[in-house]
């Protein structure tokens, strides 16, 4: 980009309020000083590649929250234990990750400050540039016309207002002697405001994600119908700082499940549509506060608290009746490592002596689950009878006798009436405490609206007009802050209509070099 | 009458072929339009990526139409709802900008995606829980779109490079068309008196070329507050969800340093002491850092995002 000699702006704010004391303002001056390695872009772009480096390690390296540490330490060997000191197995708490996070803060902080003033400067302020600076700026355009400096003035205007430029009039200013009309045009101020607004974000965000950090928790519950937990017992809780340094609080809620149910896919039968459990809130004094059904994608939020439909899992617990009796089966011993469920049926008529238990029957329970065993689309269970000291009808190379029921269904087996009712599921809910959310997502609205405003460029006119002795002469500088081809095809079009609008008697004078930065 | 019965007469897989040709004759035409300077060959080779763009779409509705859900669920129909993004955005773009030069390599990368796409398994399968939320029809198309931008800023970029490698910056685009980028004067006529009709700024500074540096920083600077959003929305969805709005899933990883890759470039621009050709390499770089999240995590098929899964 070519340069000339600066050009200086009329209006120029003093660099330090007169209000602030001597001593405060050097010491202010020699702390901004301190902190310029701080506020360097030069630095930004070294953090951002240095994050973007790390994230990518915690992507290709195993990490402790995803894979099991043991496999990882199997995989890695003799270098697990240094990867490991390294922190590559758990990048995103690891010291020099969280010193880069901290670096960036300060750099996104000073920085911002530092653009943040000639930003808002450039997009609140006026600044003319008198007739002399536009003259000998070299990014600039010269028409001449023979229309009257007032004339060519009321003409011009809706010229540009038609292209969508705010006009401004300028003071009085003189060139070479006489008499010049000073104008400001500019659209898009706003863009300039863009990046402030989107490293304001950032920060706001950082800063409420500590704010989580040390007031947030997470609880996990598993929990089957008709069953209730109170919040400060869960089976587990995670504050989401170690808990010396937690500030937070866990409301002494009771939660009860009144019903949970599956929703299966008709076609596919092994695909849970959606599943839902059906709970009620309660505060100390046993007042309900919530009474609702929550579903995956459907929590209950309760201020601050959220309770999310997780999971669900089969507790091992099966119901049935035999010969119209209820029975509760366990899963209790395994057949070649596959869990299963061994129960006496009729273990109140036997005497405990030893011939009894030769005769004892026992139920035996292979049970298969949707997402548990591979092809299974529909839970059931498959039943045998343990008679004495062998199954029910064995025989060699003979399957004993069975029976495979799903959910509801009846059958015989050796004169017993077998009814499977169905098997105990707990649903499995995630609490969580994150007073942060509402900072979080207003620093995420802030971000957002701040790097769409970036997409936009501020485009800026200084024009002057000048009665000459061939006649009014107008200076138009023209400048952008971005995206200067495009800005280029637009003067293209707004160029032939000033052209036009002002009777322009001869061919315009252009300088097609760039003007220096603002 | 529904859409399914107006359109219904080729199925889904002979409306996604019907775009493949309709593309290839888009870029017969954008590769002739290099080599003639004939408006009809322009308004054909964009008539057809058009009715390409077309053809697409109404095989993503028949397929929605038959899965009961807007098709956003898999690698294929992600995959073809980036051609259509990138398609819509090309047309747009040869309208304002008018670029034989960008236009046969974009039509190029479209057929080559399009192929890559019609390889991978099109099975319509039923949504997991956590998928069912509007937030899918959000979250995802926005996603995608930055993608769209950024793969337009890479050929973009590649383009620069190519003519900034042969030196061929007295190339005239914007042939055949009103409006078109115009080349500037020559040295050594600033300053002369000429008519208005002649451009009165050039595209900067007699290097047309420069054009497609503009035009890669155009596309990021849309692509990266699109991405941004994107992966904001993601974060809000997974917060109701999963309860998490961030996880340090693979996929989310990815997507962040794809993001910050090109917050790199944005800020080089800024600090605006970088040549354009540093720029450029850095947007291919943010390129491969996008292939690795859109394909290479989807390849590993682990994490929260393994729906999709390649294969």
């Amino acid at each position: 980009m070519s340069a000339s000699a600066p050009v200086q702006q009329i209006s120029k704010t003093p660099p330090v309020s007169p209000a602030m004391p001597e001593g405060l303002a050097k010491f202010l001056s020699t702390c901004w000083q301190w902190l310029a390695c701080f506020r360097s872009i030069h630095l930004a772009i070294v953090l951002l590649s240095c994050l973007a480096l790390g994230i990518f390690i915690g992507v290709v390296m195993p990490q402790e929250g995803l894979v099991d540490p043991l496999e990882i330490k199997e995989q890695y060997g003799s270098n697990y234990r240094l990867l490991k000191s390294l922190g590559l197995f758990n990048v995103y708490s690891s010291y020099w990750f969280l010193a880069l996070e901290i670096l960036f803060f300060f750099n996104l902080l000073c920085g911002s400050f530092q653009w943040l003033r000639p930003a808002v400067t450039s997009a609140i302020q006026k600044n003319f540039y008198t007739a002399d600076q536009i003259q000998k700026a070299k990014n600039q355009v010269q028409f001449t016309t023979v229309l009257s400096p007032d004339e060519a003035i009321s003409r011009l205007k809706p010229v540009l207002k038609k292209h969508r430029f705010g006009v401004h009039t300028g003071p009085e200013n003189t060139f070479e002697n006489k008499e010049a009309k000073l104008f400001y045009a500019t659209k898009g101020n706003f863009s300039r405001i863009g990046p402030c607004l989107a490293h304001f974000g950032i920060l706001c965000m950082l800063l409420a994600s500590v704010y989580g950090a040390f007031t947030g928790f997470k609880a996990q519950q598993l929990l089957v119908p008709g069953q209730d937990f109170h919040l400060e017992k869960p089976d587990l809780f995670t504050p989401n700082m170690s808990t010396s340094v937690w500030q937070g609080s866990v409301p002494n809620w009771q939660v009860s499940l009144k019903d949970f149910r599956v929703e299966y896919y008709a076609d596919r039968p092994e695909t849970p549509k959606q599943f839902y459990s059906d709970l009620t809130v309660k505060d100390a004094d046993g007042n309900v506060l919530s009474e609702e059904t929550i579903s995956v994608n459907h929590p209950l939020q309760l201020g601050d608290m959220t309770f999310y439909q997780a999971s669900f899992t089969p507790t091992g617990k099966l119901f049935f009746e035999v010969d119209g009796k209820p029975q509760t089966m366990t899963i209790n011993t395994e057949f070649q490592g596959r869990p299963i469920s061994m129960t006496a049926v009729d273990a109140d008529t036997a005497a405990n002596t030893e011939k009894a238990s030769k005769e004892l029957t026992s139920l035996v329970v292979f049970p298969f689950f949707v997402q548990q065993d591979p092809g299974v689309t529909e839970n059931h269970v498959r039943v045998f009878l343990h008679q004495g000291e062998g199954f029910a009808g064995a025989a060699p190379g003979k399957m004993p006798d069975n029976l495979r029921l799903s959910p509801g269904e009846t059958g015989s087996l050796n004169g017993k009436t077998i009814r499977f009712l169905k098997p105990e599921i707990a649903t499995g809910l995630l609490i969580k405490k994150a007073p942060e959310v509402f900072w979080i997502y207003l620093s995420f609205l802030i971000i957002s609206i701040g790097t769409l405003m970036c997409v936009f460029s501020q485009r800026q006119l200084w024009l002057a007009i000048q009665s000459t002795t061939e006649g009014t002469r107008l200076y138009v500088l023209h400048r952008t802050n971005k995206a200067r081809a495009s800005y280029n095809r637009e003067l293209n079009k707004l160029f032939p209509s000033i052209h036009q609008a002002l009777q322009v008697s001869n061919n315009p004078l252009h300088n097609p070099k760039e003007a220096p930065a603002v | 009458m529904t859409i399914y019965s107006v359109f219904s007469f080729m199925n889904e897989m002979q409306w996604v072929h019907t775009g493949m040709v309709l593309l290839i004759l888009s870029l017969f035409f954008n590769v002739a339009r290099v080599l003639t300077k004939n408006s009809l060959i322009r308004e054909a080779g964009w008539g057809f990526m058009a009715l390409s763009m077309i053809s697409l779409i109404i095989s993503l509705v028949l397929r929605s139409e038959a899965a009961e859900y807007f098709a956003l669920s898999n690698m294929y129909e992600s995959m073809l709802v980036l051609i259509l993004w990138m398609q819509l955005a090309y047309l747009v773009l040869e309208r304002w900008l008018n670029l034989p030069g960008f236009a046969w390599p974009v039509c190029l990368m479209l057929l080559v995606m399009l192929a890559y796409d019609i390889t991978l398994p099109t099975d319509i399968n039923p949504l997991q829980a956590a998928l069912q939320s509007y937030w899918r029809s959000i979250h995802v198309p926005v996603i995608i779109l930055s993608y769209a931008l950024f793969t337009l800023a890479f050929v973009s970029s590649v383009v620069y490079l190519v003519k900034d490698r042969f030196h061929k910056n007295n190339e005239m685009d914007g042939s055949g068309g009103g409006g078109g980028l115009r080349p500037a004067l020559p040295d050594g006529l600033d300053g002369a008196l000429y008519s208005h009709e002649t451009p009165y700024l050039a595209v900067e500074d007699s290097q047309v070329r420069d054009i497609y540096d503009e035009l890669t920083y155009r596309c990021v600077s849309l692509g990266f507050p699109l991405l941004l959003i994107g992966i904001i929305l993601g974060g809000l969805w997974a917060n109701e969800a999963w309860g998490n709005y961030w996880s340090w899933d693979p996929k989310e990883s990815m997507s962040l340093v794809t993001l910050l890759g090109y917050g790199v470039y944005l800020h080089l621009r800024v600090n605006g002491e970088h040549p354009p050709k540093t720029l450029a390499w850095v947007s291919v770089i943010g390129f491969i850092l996008l292939l690795v999240t859109y394909f290479g995590v989807n390849i590993m098929g682990v994490g929260l995002h393994s729906y999709g899964k390649i294969g």
